[in-house]
């Protein structure tokens, strides 16, 4: 079989094909499967359903147009608050490579504590923080996870860092998935060197050198079945973009094993096409709510120079809390700085002398899925916070307000939508004790987590712990929803370690799960 | 171009009035008309990347067109309003208490400024020192910290 990428946009006519493997999707977990897989041999086929576009075509987009272009909906996918409860926007690639092209390149190893909460708590002892080490050790390797030195941070992490060293607390180099970063600070939209290793870059082109054929805007509708045997999967081949969803023409591939890999939101929602029934399917998901905060400074910061993530601090990892240094494209941090006319144009000016950080919450799994009332290709996602979560989201708040007034800032700007800068400690400590409508809060999530979690149960997941659905044979799910619990870190890491994982197991029982 | 004439007619009001400046005399300054229309059209652009969005994006507009009355007592759609009143009704829909309210309102800055400030004359005024597109090098500021 030779190896390619295939536009499905640009086929003519129906796609029937054969393969020893499908998998559908081709981000964190799929491109991983894909890459381990085709190393052993097997013929692979990887559908994606968004687009293809080269690191040079990606390099040459503006963020809003990475956002249209690459990102699910548009960029405007949010989970529905339920409650006191934030509405989260939610960051999700839709195009080969997936999310892993929209990361920070931010590479932590899910923590010793969840690996024990896990093999003790969940009665996993499969999930033994030792059980990945190998697979740690793999994905570490090839997508050349470095540590980020001091030197290469911004002024604005640094700023952070800084006042939080006043106060006794600690930040760390964080560890990152690049070659030669030149501190552009727009991982999220495109590296314009390409120096961040993600999938497209890392692991499909030697899976495709090995024979593993991608057809991207090929978007699968169910896993066919020869009775609890899965065959294959259909679908449709979909429309250029500015097509959102236009159905083109019909695709089936026929396989002995089928691999879903779309992630969280869109893994239950294949199964459930197909029949696949447990009542975990679509729910506990977590999110990690992220918000940010900003911290003006009277002098220029220049924060657009450096790593775009560089240090982090777990100092509060007991509290649920992380903190990540993160600082987005200039012009989507303005989006969330508050006023409307002069008064907004006068704090962008100030852009310059902004220096953000970012914080996140190891949450409990509040969304469900449902399907979209208004039709069309997302569902909907709610999501209820926990009080718990919400009072640490409100507590990180205040922490990273005051290691910025720590480090010399003359105001702080909360994530909170049309609040005026806050100019004293005692202000954003009374923020805290009477904090406004949980609704006024900005916040994103960038790993969502847990859909179709695996257990040692059938009552108590959807596959197994090595990623086998229940009731299926031949059908295995390999990216983010397969995760027990939330991890409190950062995601990419964790997931390509645990397809790792499942891609040698499914190798080591070949003959057996595709007879 | 997603929207009819009503929902233009709003958005390049709300734009309007989103990147209004002053000017050295003190004066409003509203951004250019070909500004202003570059914008909406980038949005409307946009959200056809998106199957539901176009159809929430219109009840935003709807929304934020219709409720001038109950933020500054004027019975006009936002784009009846004189850019002053204009700027004063968004801004005090932004900072409602009313967590669901303030919420529409920046779905509809968020995509609104990002566009906007993609804009060369805009983005200068952030003081970012190159294109989107461009690289710069390392080392950051010296490693003299």
């Amino acid at each position: 079989m030779t190896g390619e990428i295939l536009h499905g946009r640009e086929l003519s006519g129906p796609l029937e094909e054969s393969a020893d493997v499908v998998i559908v999707g081709s981000g964190a977990g799929g491109a991983v499967v894909a890459a381990q897989l085709a190393e052993d041999g097997k013929r692979v086929i990887v559908l994606e359903e968004g687009p293809h576009y080269t690191p040079e075509e990606v390099r040459a987009m503006t963020p809003s147009q990475v956002l249209r272009r690459m990102w699910r909906d548009a960029g405007m996918y949010a989970a529905l608050g339920v409650g006191q409860t934030p509405v989260i926007s939610l960051a999700m690639g839709r195009n080969v490579g997936g999310s892993s092209v929209h990361t920070g390149g931010v590479c932590f190893r899910i923590p010793s504590s969840v690996h024990h909460d896990w093999v003790k708590n969940h009665g996993l002892p499969e999930l033994s923080e030792a059980s990945l080490e190998a697979a740690y050790l793999d994905v570490e390797r090839r997508v050349h996870v470095v540590e980020v030195q001091p030197h290469e941070r911004s002024r604005s992490t640094q700023k952070f860092v800084d006042g939080a060293r006043e106060l006794g607390v600690e930040f760390k180099n964080l560890r990152r998935n690049t070659v030669d970063c030149e501190g552009n600070s727009r991982c999220n939209f495109g590296c314009p060197k390409g120096a961040k290793m993600s999938v497209d870059l890392s692991y499909l082109p030697g899976a495709i050198e090995r024979g593993v054929r991608l057809v991207s805007d090929a978007q699968v509708e169910r896993v066919r079945f020869d009775g609890t045997r899965a065959t294959g999967v259909e679908g449709w081949l979909t429309g250029p973009p500015g097509h959102y969803g236009a159905k083109k023409h019909r695709f089936t591939i026929h396989a002995k094993v089928v691999v879903i890999a779309c992630g969280t939101v869109h893994t239950p929602e294949v199964l459930q096409n197909s029949g696949v029934r447990s009542k975990h399917l679509g729910r506990h998901i977590t999110l990690h709510p992220a918000f940010r905060m900003g911290g003006l400074f009277d002098e220029a910061l220049d924060p657009w120079n450096g790593a775009m993530q560089s240090a982090y601090s777990d100092h509060y990892e007991r509290e649920g809390i992380t903190f990540v240094g993160m600082y987005p494209p200039v012009n989507v941090l303005s989006s969330g700085l508050p006023g409307v006319g002069p008064s907004h144009r006068a704090i962008v000016r100030k852009n310059r002398m902004i220096a953000v950080q970012g914080g996140m919450v190891h949450d409990e799994g509040g969304g469900v899925l449902h399907s979209s009332p208004l039709g069309g290709r997302e569902p909907l996602l709610t999501y209820e916070m926990v009080p718990r979560d919400l009072a640490r989201v409100r507590r990180a708040i205040t922490l990273l307000g005051e290691m910025a007034f720590a480090a010399g800032a003359k105001a702080v700007i909360p994530p909170i939508f049309g609040l005026d800068p806050i100019t004293s400690r005692s202000q954003l400590r009374a923020l805290e004790a009477s904090p406004p409508d949980a609704r006024k809060i900005e916040c994103m999530a960038f790993h969502p987590l847990g859909s179709a979690k695996m257990s040692n149960d059938p009552r108590r997941g959807v596959t197994d712990v090595w990623g086998a659905v229940y009731g299926a044979r031949g059908l295995y799910v390999v990216d983010g929803s397969v995760l027990p619990t939330s991890i409190g870190v950062n995601s990419q890491v964790p997931i390509m370690s645990m397809a790792t994982r499942l891609a040698w197991a499914m190798r080591d029982r070949w003959s057996r799960i595709s007879a | 171009m997603i929207f009819g004439a009503w929902h233009q007619r709003q958005l390049g009001a709300i734009v309007e009035a989103m990147l209004t400046d002053i000017d050295d005399g003190g004066a409003l300054a509203p951004p250019s008309s070909e500004v202003t229309r570059l914008v909406v059209e980038d949005l409307s652009d946009w959200l056809t990347h998106s199957q539901t969005m176009p159809t929430a994006f219109k009840a935003l507009i709807a929304l934020l067109a219709l409720l001038p009355w109950f933020f500054v007592g004027r019975l006009a759609s936002v784009a009846g309003l004189p850019l002053d009143a204009r700027i004063t009704y968004l801004e005090r829909f932004e900072r409602t208490k009313v967590g669901p309210l303030s919420m529409a309102f920046i779905a509809m800055k968020v995509p609104l400024v990002i566009s906007a400030y993609e804009v060369p004359e805009n983005l200068r005024v952030t003081g970012f020192d190159r294109g989107f597109t461009e690289r710069r090098r390392l080392p950051v500021h010296g490693g003299a910290r």
